[in-house]
């Protein structure tokens, strides 16, 4: 039973996360970008549960603890910066991040180190968290599941890329270059966000 | 100078650009005239050290005074049913130098600072250019030194970043496609890549610690993947009494295959080798000199070099089997590309089609299996990335004067411009394989390895260099002669900053035509030692 539960859980990840990968290929919503991009990270998320049934031992793992704190991290931090975003550009599409790297550029780092994050490349919280799961998913055997993910990581990381090339390669369509406003708490949360999801690649096992 | 034997060589190398970084963003906007100075001189940090290693290295000496390993993290692992320890993941950050990342790590810190010195032609926002820049040149200085697979790969990625960046935003029109179409293509890569690192760590990077606990770990350094790979399961000899019925198991002959398989399709793509190579031409024609240099001249190589120490040299019964059908993609890639590159009417893109027309050679080189062979390969990449940097570089500076790389837009420099002439027609020279420079040898040894084993296509890369002397000289007669443009009379010859980097890559490539031995030298031990641990796999198996 525990076995059947298990391959349900692995499947479900491998369809959950190249659903997402997909679904994200036609996205111009930069929300829903992240929240699809978001649902990459959590099929990853979703294997060391399915692992944990097929030894039927439930354990909190280290692999999963950080993914997982990653995963809130990079997610939180977004989709504050797309929120603000939208608020300022007056609709959620990705053009409003446009030249934000020439408006604010603290804030275009902070979105680069998340979307590093997002996309599981290094160095970051997500890669490191994405690796290990990896790791355990080869060793296990399962050798689909890590190339079925691997790939929606692959595709996930090309769109994400979008956010790239409107803060750093476009230019603002704006009536004023005027910066992104954020109040004292949206800058604290989002700047912590950043800085715990490279700190997190830095130092993997820190919370460990 | 011996106090450098004291501190951590190879991480100052790795690092130091960083400082150049740091110093960029520190700097006041109102002080543009020093990012470009500053750059350059955090460049020549690497530069120089690298130096001082090579003057250090001793001929066939182990690197073991030079290596780093410092532990980076390890995480815990769920415990295997029937398993009485604990079971980690180690990450290590470990750096190491031998005779095959010497000479690479030289090409890569001397063209690190060409690249700097040809950034003079940016004028967009060139501080940030300069950090980005910086950041690639740490990534390909620190693919070649990582001894760890997951090390391997985060340089690896960092470089992609600062690539994609640097051709995205400072590129000519066409220059946010020809970004995209490389994040897709490496992208693809890199998943290659990854699964094959993460399939050779879990199967092959079993270390088995005793202390108090017994402890487990699968370890990403590349010294316990080639000893676990060289003689599987010996851990399982080992293994002490009574610690439960679990084994990890050692990697199969399947599992083997598809690793080197997936690390074989992920290197050809980063390398830009056929048929993945359409990425790269358009790079080239739209990504800004500096970055073109660096990425024809280095980044090129470093995909050879991941399958030469990741592929070739773990998995030789594989990369044996797999040799004739290398060989013969090889001669395709020469073959084709040169044909390609002879239809251009464009100097950039004849430039990226020879380029990747002669990574061809180096293919060849790698699939003769031979010592001979090898270090044709090994020449061949070094002379391939001081003859590209350089006809890059006097392409740039033809781009900054007449606005365009366009054969049809060039004709009759010789008078106006006697010295980039001159220096496009000998470095046009060293890329047709005349004797006495880099591209002779390279290409000499290369096919003379090739021939022991395979005669056909030994025969057929000799047309594939009738065709490279072809499209060489095509580039250079209606460039260098014919009737001189009204618009071009006027045109000033080299700068100083432009024409010292010139000099010394066609220095390069010349003491490597004449001394060959001053850089492979150091790599000849390292690549006997690897033909006889190949041959020995080979017999064994």
């Amino acid at each position: 039973m525990l076995e059947l539960a298990a391959a349900f859980v692995l499947l479900a990840a491998a369809a959950l996360g190249i659903c997402s990968a997909i679904a994200g290929l036609r996205q111009e919503h930069a929300r829903a970008l992240i929240t699809l991009a978001a649902g990459v990270n959590a099929a990853f998320l979703l294997v060391p549960l399915g692992l944990s049934l097929r030894t039927g031992r439930l354990e909190a793992q280290g692999a999963f603890l950080l993914q997982a704190a990653a995963f809130g991290l990079m997610l939180a931090g977004a989709l504050l910066i797309a929120g603000a975003v939208k608020q300022e550009a007056g609709h959620g599409k990705l053009k409003g991040f446009g030249g934000m790297y020439y408006r604010s550029p603290w804030l275009a780092a902070a979105m680069t180190a998340l979307l590093l994050s997002l996309a599981g490349l290094p160095v970051s919280g997500g890669f490191f968290g994405r690796l290990f799961i990896l790791l355990e998913t080869v060793s296990a055997g399962l050798y689909w599941v890590g190339a079925s993910l691997l790939a929606a990581a692959a595709v996930t990381c090309y769109t994400l890329f979008g956010f790239i090339v409107q803060m750093y390669m476009r230019s603002y369509d704006g009536a004023d270059k005027i910066g992104i406003k954020l109040s004292l708490l949206q800058r604290t949360m989002i700047g912590a966000c950043a800085l715990g999801s490279i700190v997190l690649g830095l130092v993997p096992g820190l919370l460990l | 100078m011996s106090f450098l034997h004291s501190l951590p060589l190879l991480s100052l190398i790795v690092w130091s650009p960083a400082a150049g970084i740091l110093a960029l963003l520190l700097l006041p906007l109102h002080k543009g005239q020093w990012f470009y100075r500053v750059a350059v001189f955090a460049s020549l940090l690497p530069l120089a050290l690298s130096l001082w290693l090579y003057a250090d290295f001793g001929r066939g000496q182990a690197s073991a005074g030079y290596d780093e390993l410092v532990q980076w993290a390890n995480l815990a692992l769920q415990t295997p049913a029937g398993f009485q320890g604990e079971l980690q993941i180690s990450l290590t950050y470990a750096l190491g130098i031998d005779g095959l990342s010497l000479p690479l790590l030289l090409l890569t810190t001397l063209l690190g600072v060409v690249a700097m010195v040809a950034s003079l032609y940016v004028k967009k926002r060139q501080r940030s250019f300069l950090v980005w820049l910086l950041l690639l040149e740490i990534g390909l200085i620190g693919l070649f030194l990582a001894r760890d697979v997951i090390l391997f790969f985060i340089f690896m990625e960092m470089s992609m970043l600062a690539l994609f960046l640097l051709i995205g935003t400072w590129g000519g029109s066409g220059r946010e496609k020809a970004a995209k179409l490389f994040l897709a293509s490496n992208g693809v890569g890199s998943a290659l890549l990854l699964l094959g690192i993460t399939v050779l760590v879990a199967g092959a990077g079993f270390r088995l610690e005793e202390g108090e606990a017994l402890i487990g770990h699968y370890s990403s350094l590349y010294r316990d993947i080639a000893a676990n790979l060289a003689e599987p399961g010996m851990w399982n000899k080992l293994w002490p009494n009574g610690v439960g019925e679990w084994r990890p198991a050692p990697m199969g002959e399947r599992t083997e295959w598809g690793a080197f398989i997936l690390l074989l399709a992920g290197f050809a793509i980063k390398s830009a080798a056929l048929p993945v190579h359409a990425w790269c031409v358009k790079l080239y024609k739209e990504a800004p000199t500096a970055v073109a240099l660096l990425h024809c001249g280095v980044m090129l190589k470093a995909g050879a070099y991941g399958f030469l120490r990741y592929g070739l040299f773990l998995f030789p019964v594989q990369a044996a089997e797999l040799a004739g059908a290398i060989a013969l993609l090889g001669l395709c890639q020469l073959l084709y590309g040169a044909i390609l590159a002879w239809r251009q009417t464009d100097l950039k893109s004849m430039l990226g089609y020879a380029a990747f027309s002669q990574m061809g050679v180096v293919w060849m080189g790698i699939a003769a299996f031979n010592e001979l062979g090898m270090q044709g390969a090994v020449l061949q990449m070094l002379s391939h990335g001081f003859i590209f940097a350089l006809l890059f570089l006097v392409a740039g500076s033809l781009q900054e004067r007449i606005g365009t790389t366009e054969m049809s837009g060039i004709g009759g420099l010789l008078r106006p411009m006697p010295f980039v002439s001159g220096i496009w027609l000998a470095g046009s020279l060293a890329l047709l394989g005349l004797p006495g420079m880099s591209g002779f040898l390279g290409n000499f040894l290369s096919l003379l390895g090739v021939f022991e084993g395979y005669r056909g296509l030994a025969f057929g890369a000799m047309f594939g260099l009738v065709l490279t002397a072809a499209y060489a000289l095509r580039g250079v007669l209606p460039v260098l002669f014919g009737g001189v443009k009204e618009e071009l009379a006027v045109k000033r010859d080299a700068r100083f900053a432009e024409a010292l980097p010139m000099i010394v890559l066609l220095a390069f490539i010349i003491v490597l035509g004449c001394f060959p031995t001053v850089l492979t030298g150091m790599a000849e031990f390292s690549i006997e030692g690897f033909v006889q641990h190949i041959t020995a796999t080979r017999a064994g198996g």
